[in-house]
């Protein structure tokens, strides 16, 4: 029984945990029993943090109801996601004050003054820390240096135990990620003797990824994050991380891009919620790929390669263990997602839901309505990755009938006779599937069963080699 | 076995049709017509649960086409049978098909409709089971 407590810091953190949280959803392979993720962002309004915390509920409340034992087939869902606290936050005391309160200029000698002067700039020292640290890593480094004293985080110490991993996601060109990164793993690597487990969490298997680039912010005169600068922040933490932090990580991972898309600059809040990208993906994959390590004793630096370099990538695009890893769960849950989205509700009459005992009423409980927000966001995920510069769109994302010809670059085969349309095939499949299962169970594990089953037949049937 | 048949058709004597069945007995015209309704409603009913067996079938309505399919069905191996087998004893006798028997072989084809219906709902219910698309219907 391991988990792995994977801190995201600030804005880029949040997506990744997110994009991990549906690959854990459709069920990609994760070696760690337990996920505890932690989010460090001091921007409380965040809109991507704050929707990444919704899906992360969401993902507890439906993982609740489910129940995986020898006999389970279902993968959907199967990661559990623990959260150290009611808000998955790692909450960052005296955040919500200006900067020079923070570090109570007012009270300082004149030549701290002086100093202060020269490491902070007047906006530096106005800033409202609610907002985050606006690509600004002086201010986050001190901000953030408070790990230890944070009650949070000795509540991570204290659950942390013997076989536990640790990973750390945050990006290296703006303000929260790149500053905390180093800080938290400081604050780890040299415990404090306070905490519990502190000789645990100094030995810890750590991983990380540093997100280098991948997007852009228009130019905006108000705003005080400029993507110019984001070359020169890498360059400079790149240069600090080579002594300061990749001999205390067992596995770094490194991911960039060189093609950009030019977000709307917001500097923090509820406008900032910026499109999923493929790069988040390939760092949640980073998460995975550690966690399933069955080595992490010996040093490594990863970096992560597709085959193709096309504007738009699709599965075949993908590097062989890449496609491997994520084909079959990421269009099972898709194949999912549509059926109940666009079929369910018509076929509460057909064999398979009333031998399932899949009624209206499930539809409107919680668990119904909990995972069709989730498969919401699930849709605008893929909806956003495919629109992006790079963009990842493995599906066609439509609505229409021709489900088997979704998925891009896979030729669905066809049926010797009695070829019915997509969706009555798929019923069918899941008639079939029903039959066999233990009706005992609870419906909510039935029905999450009957569909993993199904959808990984239709995987097989349709696009057998 | 004869005895039994006709009592089904007869009614157990509450249909009975005069001159008409007392003809379908002695020319034994009961037992293929009951053999060949018992022989459609089975290939109805299979056909149903496990050839046509698909989610878009699996409806009441169409399961009460299948039952209606049927019961034409009877209908015409009831008529055509009896119109045959008594068209073929009045030539042997010389004399024509009394009018009256029309009207009676018409009575007798909508029995026929009737039982071959009762016998697709029978089938069906016993044979739903294993049909992966089906096993809900009728109900």
């Amino acid at each position: 029984m391991s988990k792995l407590y994977v801190f995201g810091i600030g804005g880029t953190g949040a997506r990744v945990l997110k994009s991990l949280s549906f690959l854990l959803a459709a069920g990609v392979k994760c070696n760690s029993t337990s996920i505890v993720p932690i989010i460090i962002d001091p921007d409380a309004a965040n809109g991507d943090v704050n929707k990444t915390v919704d899906i992360l509920q969401r993902y507890k409340s439906i993982r609740s109801k489910l129940s995986f034992d020898g006999e389970t087939s279902n993968a959907f869902f199967k990661t559990d996601i623990a959260p150290l606290n009611s808000n998955f936050r790692l909450n960052i005391q005296d955040s919500k004050k200006k900067f020079r309160e923070f570090i109570d200029y007012q009270n300082l000698d004149k030549n701290n003054k002086a100093l202060i002067s020269l490491l902070f700039s007047t906006k530096n020292l106005n800033a409202d820390l609610e907002v985050g640290f606006k690509g600004n890593p002086n201010m986050g480094s001190v901000v953030l240096n408070q790990f230890n004293i944070s009650k949070d985080f000795s509540d991570f110490a204290s659950s942390f135990s013997q076989g536990d991993r640790i990973f750390i996601i945050s990006s290296i060109f703006g303000g929260t990620g790149a500053a905390g990164f180093p800080l938290l793993l400081k604050n780890i690597r040299a415990a404090s003797p306070n905490l519990d487990n502190h000789s645990l969490l100094k030995n810890a298997p750590v991983g990380a990824v540093s997100v280098l680039p991948y997007f852009g912010v228009k130019r905006d005169e108000d705003s005080d994050i400029e993507k110019s600068t984001f070359i020169s922040k890498t360059k400079a933490a790149l240069r600090y991380y080579e002594h300061g932090v990749n001999d205390s990580v067992n596995s770094m991972y490194y991911l960039g891009d060189k093609l950009v898309k030019d977000y709307d600059n917001h500097e923090g809040s509820t406008k900032q919620q910026n499109d999923a990208h493929f790069i988040e993906l390939a760092s949640a994959l980073a998460v995975l790929d550690f966690s399933n390590d069955t080595d992490v004793s010996n040093q490594k630096v990863r970096e992560f390669g597709v085959e193709n370099s096309n504007q738009n990538l699709t599965f075949n695009d993908l590097a062989d263990q890449t496609k491997t890893d994520i084909l079959k769960p990421l269009s099972q849950y898709y194949f999912f997602h549509l059926y109940l989205k666009n079929e369910l509700r018509q076929n509460l009459g057909a064999d398979f839901a009333k031998r399932l005992n899949i009624k209206e009423p499930f539809l409107n409980e919680d668990f119904y309505q909990k995972l069709n927000r989730f498969n919401d966001y699930f849709w605008e995920w893929l909806q956003q990755m495919s629109s992006n510069e790079r963009g990842f769109s493995p599906f066609t994302l439509s609505n229409d009938i021709d489900l088997f010809n979704s998925i891009k670059g896979l030729k669905p085969n066809k049926n010797f006779m009695f070829e019915t349309n997509n969706y009555e095939r798929f019923t069918s499949f899941l008639n079939k599937k029903a039959k066999k299962m233990n009706t005992s169970e609870k419906t909510e594990n039935r029905f999450m069963e009957v569909f993993y089953k199904t959808t990984e037949e239709l995987m097989s049937d349709k696009y057998k080699q | 076995m004869k005895n039994l048949i006709a009592n089904i058709y007869e009614f157990w004597g509450g249909a009975h049709l005069g001159p008409f069945s007392e003809d379908m007995y002695s020319i034994g015209q009961y037992f293929p017509i009951a053999l060949y309704s018992i022989i459609t409603a089975l290939l109805i009913t299979i056909i149903y649960y496990y050839i046509l067996d698909r989610p878009g079938t699996a409806k009441r309505s169409i399961w009460l086409i299948a039952l209606l399919l049927g019961g034409i069905f009877g209908f015409i191996i009831a008529f055509v049978s009896a119109n045959n087998g008594l068209t073929e004893l009045y030539t042997n006798l010389g004399v024509p098909v009394p009018l009256e028997y029309t009207s009676d072989m018409l009575q007798f084809s909508f029995i026929n409709v009737f039982w071959t219906i009762i016998l697709i709902f029978l089938l069906s219910i016993t044979l739903k089971w294993k049909s992966t698309n089906s096993s809900y219907i009728p109900f």
